[in-house]
Protein backbone atom coordinates (compact mmCIF):
# COMPACT_ATOMS: atom_id res chain seq x y z
CA UNK A 1 0.00 0.00 0.00
CA UNK A 2 3.16 2.20 0.02
CA UNK A 3 2.00 2.94 -3.68
CA UNK A 4 -0.31 5.55 -2.58
CA UNK A 5 2.21 7.50 -1.09
CA UNK A 6 4.27 7.13 -4.18
CA UNK A 7 1.13 7.67 -6.32
CA UNK A 8 0.46 11.04 -3.67
CA UNK A 9 4.24 12.14 -4.97
CA UNK A 10 4.11 11.34 -8.62
CA UNK A 11 1.25 13.59 -9.05
CA UNK A 12 2.29 16.10 -7.20
CA UNK A 13 5.65 15.75 -9.65
CA UNK A 14 3.82 15.57 -12.66
CA UNK A 15 1.77 18.18 -11.86
CA UNK A 16 4.86 20.71 -11.16
CA UNK A 17 6.76 19.51 -14.20
CA UNK A 18 3.35 20.20 -16.61
CA UNK A 19 2.57 23.21 -15.21
CA UNK A 20 6.26 24.47 -15.59
CA UNK A 21 5.99 23.37 -19.53
CA UNK A 22 2.50 24.87 -20.05
CA UNK A 23 0.87 22.14 -20.74
CA UNK A 24 -3.11 22.29 -20.71
CA UNK A 25 -3.28 18.74 -20.83
CA UNK A 26 -1.33 15.47 -19.93
CA UNK A 27 -2.28 11.99 -21.28
CA UNK A 28 0.62 9.90 -20.47
CA UNK A 29 2.73 9.50 -17.66
CA UNK A 30 5.98 6.86 -17.74
CA UNK A 31 7.92 5.88 -14.66
CA UNK A 32 10.65 3.22 -14.34
CA UNK A 33 9.88 1.33 -11.28
CA UNK A 34 12.35 -1.53 -10.27
CA UNK A 35 11.69 -5.17 -9.03
CA UNK A 36 13.46 -3.88 -5.69
CA UNK A 37 10.76 -1.48 -4.91
CA UNK A 38 7.97 -3.97 -4.39
CA UNK A 39 5.64 -1.91 -6.09
CA UNK A 40 2.05 -3.67 -7.29
CA UNK A 41 1.76 -2.10 -10.76
CA UNK A 42 -1.95 -2.34 -10.37
CA UNK A 43 -2.09 -0.49 -7.42
CA UNK A 44 0.00 1.67 -7.99
CA UNK A 45 -2.19 2.85 -11.23
CA UNK A 46 -5.62 2.35 -9.18
CA UNK A 47 -3.89 5.48 -6.39
CA UNK A 48 -2.69 7.35 -9.86
CA UNK A 49 -6.11 7.07 -11.38
CA UNK A 50 -7.66 8.29 -7.96
CA UNK A 51 -4.96 11.26 -7.33
CA UNK A 52 -4.26 12.20 -10.65
CA UNK A 53 -8.57 13.18 -10.80
CA UNK A 54 -7.84 15.78 -7.63
CA UNK A 55 -5.65 18.38 -10.14
CA UNK A 56 -5.88 19.79 -13.26
CA UNK A 57 -4.32 16.82 -15.43
CA UNK A 58 -6.96 14.16 -14.78
CA UNK A 59 -7.38 11.53 -17.04
CA UNK A 60 -3.77 10.69 -17.79
CA UNK A 61 -2.39 7.45 -17.78
CA UNK A 62 0.40 5.64 -15.80
CA UNK A 63 2.68 3.47 -17.94
CA UNK A 64 4.70 1.79 -15.77
CA UNK A 65 8.61 -0.13 -16.90
CA UNK A 66 9.04 -2.49 -14.88
CA UNK A 67 13.09 -2.88 -14.58
CA UNK A 68 14.41 -6.76 -13.63
CA UNK A 69 17.31 -6.77 -11.25
CA UNK A 70 20.92 -6.58 -12.70
CA UNK A 71 23.67 -7.48 -10.35
CA UNK A 72 27.43 -7.45 -10.80
CA UNK A 73 29.68 -9.42 -8.69
CA UNK A 74 32.58 -7.68 -7.73
CA UNK A 75 35.13 -10.26 -7.05
CA UNK A 76 34.80 -12.21 -10.58
CA UNK A 77 33.31 -9.20 -12.42
CA UNK A 78 30.30 -11.60 -13.67
CA UNK A 79 27.45 -9.90 -14.31
CA UNK A 80 23.38 -11.25 -14.59
CA UNK A 81 20.02 -10.19 -14.58
CA UNK A 82 16.02 -11.19 -13.80
CA UNK A 83 13.58 -11.20 -11.60
CA UNK A 84 14.97 -13.63 -9.32
CA UNK A 85 15.98 -11.82 -6.02
CA UNK A 86 19.36 -13.61 -5.12
CA UNK A 87 21.97 -11.85 -4.15
CA UNK A 88 24.88 -14.29 -4.39
CA UNK A 89 26.88 -14.46 -7.75
CA UNK A 90 25.75 -17.75 -9.54
CA UNK A 91 29.75 -17.91 -10.77
CA UNK A 92 31.82 -17.83 -8.24
CA UNK A 93 29.35 -17.35 -4.71
CA UNK A 94 30.33 -13.96 -4.01
CA UNK A 95 28.32 -11.58 -2.21
CA UNK A 96 29.60 -8.28 -2.68
CA UNK A 97 27.19 -7.39 -5.48
CA UNK A 98 26.51 -4.29 -6.94
CA UNK A 99 23.41 -3.50 -8.32
CA UNK A 100 23.47 -2.47 -11.82
CA UNK A 101 19.14 -1.93 -11.78
CA UNK A 102 16.26 -2.59 -9.90
CA UNK A 103 15.89 -0.07 -7.72
CA UNK A 104 15.16 2.75 -9.80
CA UNK A 105 11.98 4.97 -8.79
CA UNK A 106 11.32 7.42 -11.07
CA UNK A 107 9.62 9.77 -13.26
CA UNK A 108 10.45 9.61 -16.51
CA UNK A 109 8.61 11.48 -19.26
CA UNK A 110 5.46 13.00 -20.19
CA UNK A 111 3.43 12.86 -22.73
CA UNK A 112 1.48 16.12 -23.11
CA UNK A 113 -0.49 19.31 -25.29
CA UNK A 114 0.51 22.59 -24.87
CA UNK A 115 -1.36 25.93 -25.85
CA UNK A 116 -1.20 26.16 -29.40
CA UNK A 117 -1.22 22.72 -30.01
CA UNK B 1 4.98 16.50 -27.10
CA UNK B 2 7.47 14.85 -24.86
CA UNK B 3 8.57 16.26 -21.59
CA UNK B 4 11.76 14.67 -20.34
CA UNK B 5 11.70 14.83 -16.40
CA UNK B 6 13.84 12.02 -14.98
CA UNK B 7 13.18 12.81 -11.23
CA UNK B 8 13.38 10.05 -8.18
CA UNK B 9 9.25 10.17 -7.44
CA UNK B 10 10.24 9.97 -3.32
CA UNK B 11 12.56 12.73 -3.90
CA UNK B 12 10.71 15.29 -1.03
CA UNK B 13 10.47 11.98 0.96
CA UNK B 14 14.12 11.56 0.87
CA UNK B 15 14.70 15.33 1.54
CA UNK B 16 12.90 15.01 4.76
CA UNK B 17 14.28 11.75 5.60
CA UNK B 18 17.93 13.15 5.52
CA UNK B 19 16.81 17.09 7.49
CA UNK B 20 15.55 14.10 10.00
CA UNK B 21 18.72 12.43 9.87
CA UNK B 22 20.84 15.91 10.08
CA UNK B 23 19.04 16.51 13.40
CA UNK B 24 19.63 12.64 14.85
CA UNK B 25 23.15 13.49 14.31
CA UNK B 26 23.17 17.37 16.07
CA UNK B 27 21.33 15.91 18.99
CA UNK B 28 23.81 12.36 19.39
CA UNK B 29 20.84 10.27 18.81
CA UNK B 30 21.15 6.80 17.20
CA UNK B 31 17.87 6.36 15.94
CA UNK B 32 16.65 3.27 15.16
CA UNK B 33 13.45 2.01 12.56
CA UNK B 34 12.36 -1.01 14.16
CA UNK B 35 10.24 -2.55 10.85
CA UNK B 36 8.40 -5.99 11.59
CA UNK B 37 4.48 -7.65 11.41
CA UNK B 38 2.16 -7.03 13.61
CA UNK B 39 2.51 -9.24 16.52
CA UNK B 40 6.23 -10.01 16.07
CA UNK B 41 6.76 -8.31 19.13
CA UNK B 42 8.35 -4.81 18.16
CA UNK B 43 6.91 -3.39 21.85
CA UNK B 44 8.41 -6.33 23.31
CA UNK B 45 11.38 -5.61 22.08
CA UNK B 46 11.62 -2.80 22.57
CA UNK B 47 10.89 -3.55 26.45
CA UNK B 48 14.02 -5.59 26.81
CA UNK B 49 15.79 -3.04 25.61
CA UNK B 50 14.85 -0.85 28.39
CA UNK B 51 15.73 -3.50 31.11
CA UNK B 52 18.49 -4.02 29.52
CA UNK B 53 19.94 -0.42 28.87
CA UNK B 54 18.03 1.67 30.64
CA UNK B 55 20.32 2.31 33.45
CA UNK B 56 22.96 3.61 31.21
CA UNK B 57 21.43 4.60 27.91
CA UNK B 58 18.32 7.11 27.93
CA UNK B 59 16.17 5.29 25.36
CA UNK B 60 13.00 7.31 23.93
CA UNK B 61 10.29 5.67 21.40
CA UNK B 62 8.11 6.80 18.87
CA UNK B 63 5.23 4.53 17.85
CA UNK B 64 3.67 4.40 14.60
CA UNK B 65 0.17 2.73 14.52
CA UNK B 66 -3.47 3.40 12.28
CA UNK B 67 -4.91 3.81 15.42
CA UNK B 68 -4.87 3.50 19.40
CA UNK B 69 -2.21 4.34 21.41
CA UNK B 70 -2.20 0.94 23.74
CA UNK B 71 1.55 0.26 22.78
CA UNK B 72 2.42 4.51 24.18
CA UNK B 73 0.55 3.56 27.60
CA UNK B 74 2.66 0.33 27.67
CA UNK B 75 5.90 1.68 27.19
CA UNK B 76 4.98 4.84 29.68
CA UNK B 77 3.88 2.56 32.43
CA UNK B 78 7.48 0.81 32.40
CA UNK B 79 9.17 4.24 32.84
CA UNK B 80 10.06 4.44 28.54
CA UNK B 81 9.38 8.72 27.24
CA UNK B 82 6.84 7.13 24.22
CA UNK B 83 5.19 9.36 21.51
CA UNK B 84 2.25 8.10 19.68
CA UNK B 85 1.70 8.34 15.82
CA UNK B 86 -1.71 7.77 14.26
CA UNK B 87 -1.33 7.28 10.81
CA UNK B 88 -4.74 6.66 9.79
CA UNK B 89 -5.07 4.64 7.11
CA UNK B 90 -1.23 5.08 6.68
CA UNK B 91 0.54 1.34 6.11
CA UNK B 92 4.05 3.23 7.29
CA UNK B 93 5.56 6.34 9.00
CA UNK B 94 6.56 8.89 7.02
CA UNK B 95 9.94 11.08 7.38
CA UNK B 96 7.44 14.16 7.54
CA UNK B 97 5.41 12.59 10.44
CA UNK B 98 8.98 11.90 12.30
CA UNK B 99 10.09 15.48 11.21
CA UNK B 100 6.75 16.92 13.06
CA UNK B 101 6.96 14.51 15.69
CA UNK B 102 10.74 15.59 16.52
CA UNK B 103 10.11 19.32 18.14
CA UNK B 104 7.69 17.68 21.31
CA UNK B 105 10.52 14.86 22.20
CA UNK B 106 13.67 16.40 24.08
CA UNK B 107 16.46 14.53 21.83
CA UNK B 108 19.12 16.02 23.65
CA UNK B 109 18.29 14.02 26.90
CA UNK B 110 18.48 10.67 24.83
CA UNK B 111 21.00 8.36 23.52
CA UNK B 112 18.59 6.24 21.68
CA UNK B 113 15.34 6.59 19.74
CA UNK B 114 13.71 3.79 18.88
CA UNK B 115 10.98 4.36 16.07
CA UNK B 116 8.43 1.70 16.11
CA UNK B 117 6.79 1.39 12.44
CA UNK B 118 3.12 0.34 11.86
CA UNK B 119 3.15 -3.63 11.62
CA UNK B 120 3.75 -4.21 8.16
CA UNK B 121 7.19 -5.76 6.04
CA UNK B 122 6.37 -4.01 2.84
CA UNK B 123 5.46 -0.23 3.23
CA UNK B 124 8.07 0.75 5.78
CA UNK B 125 10.94 -0.13 3.88
CA UNK B 126 10.45 1.97 1.11
CA UNK B 127 11.07 4.97 3.16
CA UNK B 128 14.42 6.61 4.70
CA UNK B 129 13.00 8.50 8.03
CA UNK B 130 16.14 9.53 8.51
CA UNK B 131 16.92 6.45 11.00
CA UNK B 132 20.73 5.28 11.88
CA UNK B 133 20.15 1.84 11.01
CA UNK B 134 16.63 -0.28 10.03
CA UNK B 135 16.18 -2.84 12.34
CA UNK B 136 13.96 -5.95 10.50
CA UNK B 137 12.19 -8.00 13.28
CA UNK B 138 10.33 -11.42 12.63
CA UNK B 139 9.55 -14.20 14.64
CA UNK B 140 8.94 -18.03 14.81
CA UNK B 141 5.36 -18.21 14.60
CA UNK B 142 5.54 -16.09 11.40
CA UNK B 143 7.21 -18.92 9.58
CA UNK B 144 10.75 -19.85 8.38
CA UNK B 145 9.95 -18.33 4.98
CA UNK B 146 9.90 -14.38 5.46
CA UNK B 147 13.08 -13.48 3.92
CA UNK B 148 12.22 -15.24 0.94
CA UNK B 149 8.76 -13.48 0.46
CA UNK B 150 9.77 -9.83 1.57
CA UNK B 151 13.41 -9.37 0.40
CA UNK B 152 13.94 -5.96 0.57
CA UNK B 153 13.42 -5.24 4.46
CA UNK B 154 16.31 -8.12 5.15
CA UNK B 155 17.89 -5.93 2.04
CA UNK B 156 17.68 -2.56 3.78
CA UNK B 157 18.27 -4.30 7.48
CA UNK B 158 21.69 -3.82 9.53
CA UNK B 159 20.35 -6.92 11.49
CA UNK B 160 17.15 -9.25 11.87
CA UNK B 161 16.11 -9.51 15.05
CA UNK B 162 14.55 -13.39 15.47
CA UNK B 163 11.83 -13.50 18.53
CA UNK B 164 10.42 -16.12 19.94
CA UNK B 165 12.67 -18.73 19.49
CA UNK B 166 11.23 -20.36 22.68
CA UNK B 167 8.29 -21.53 20.02
CA UNK B 168 10.96 -23.39 17.87
CA UNK B 169 10.31 -26.69 19.57
CA UNK B 170 6.38 -26.22 19.30
CA UNK B 171 5.96 -25.14 15.77
CA UNK B 172 7.31 -26.28 11.84
CA UNK B 173 9.85 -23.26 11.83
CA UNK B 174 12.64 -24.71 9.99
CA UNK B 175 15.91 -23.11 11.26
CA UNK B 176 18.18 -23.96 8.39
CA UNK B 177 15.60 -23.10 5.75
CA UNK B 178 15.45 -19.95 7.50
CA UNK B 179 19.37 -19.38 7.23
CA UNK B 180 19.60 -20.70 3.91
CA UNK B 181 16.76 -18.21 3.06
CA UNK B 182 18.00 -14.82 4.30
CA UNK B 183 21.70 -15.82 3.39
CA UNK B 184 20.77 -15.61 -0.46
CA UNK B 185 19.04 -12.06 0.15
CA UNK B 186 21.98 -10.41 2.69
CA UNK B 187 24.51 -13.11 3.35
CA UNK B 188 25.95 -10.76 5.26
CA UNK B 189 23.50 -9.72 7.59
CA UNK B 190 23.67 -10.62 11.40
CA UNK B 191 21.08 -12.18 13.39
CA UNK B 192 20.27 -11.82 16.94
CA UNK B 193 17.82 -15.04 18.18
CA UNK B 194 15.69 -13.60 21.20
CA UNK B 195 12.83 -14.95 23.17
CA UNK B 196 11.60 -11.29 25.33
CA UNK B 197 9.22 -14.04 26.88
CA UNK B 198 12.02 -16.10 28.47
CA UNK B 199 14.29 -13.35 28.26
CA UNK B 200 17.35 -15.44 25.92
CA UNK B 201 19.25 -13.90 23.33
CA UNK B 202 18.12 -10.32 25.78
CA UNK B 203 21.66 -9.45 26.28
CA UNK B 204 22.78 -10.03 22.54
CA UNK B 205 20.42 -7.40 21.68
CA UNK B 206 21.79 -4.82 24.25
CA UNK B 207 25.65 -5.38 23.29
CA UNK B 208 24.12 -4.73 19.54
CA UNK B 209 22.53 -1.69 20.56
CA UNK B 210 25.42 -0.70 22.80
CA UNK B 211 27.99 -0.89 19.90
CA UNK B 212 26.07 0.50 17.42
CA UNK B 213 25.26 3.57 19.68
CA UNK B 214 28.67 4.09 19.81
CA UNK B 215 29.12 4.86 16.07
CA UNK B 216 25.82 6.55 15.03
CA UNK B 217 27.32 7.75 11.83
CA UNK B 218 26.57 6.76 8.58
CA UNK B 219 25.72 3.02 8.21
Amino acid sequence: MHEWTIADNLVRLVGEAARKEGLTEVSEVYVKVGVLRQVIPETLKTAFSHLIGEIEFAGAELKIEKIPLAVKCRDCGSKKAGDDLAFTCGRCGGIDLEILAGDELYLDYLEGKGNGE
Amino acid sequence: MKIAIKEDILKEEDRIGAENRREFLARGVAAFNLIGSPGSGKTSLIEAAYRELGGELAIGVIEGDLASDKDTVRLRNLGLPALQINTGRGCHLSPLMIKKALPEIDLAALDILIIENVGNLVCPVSFDLGETAKIGLISVAEGDDKPTKYPLLFREAEVVVLNKIDLVPHSDFDREAFYSGLRAINPAIGVIEISCRTGEGVEEWGSWLRERVSSPAGR
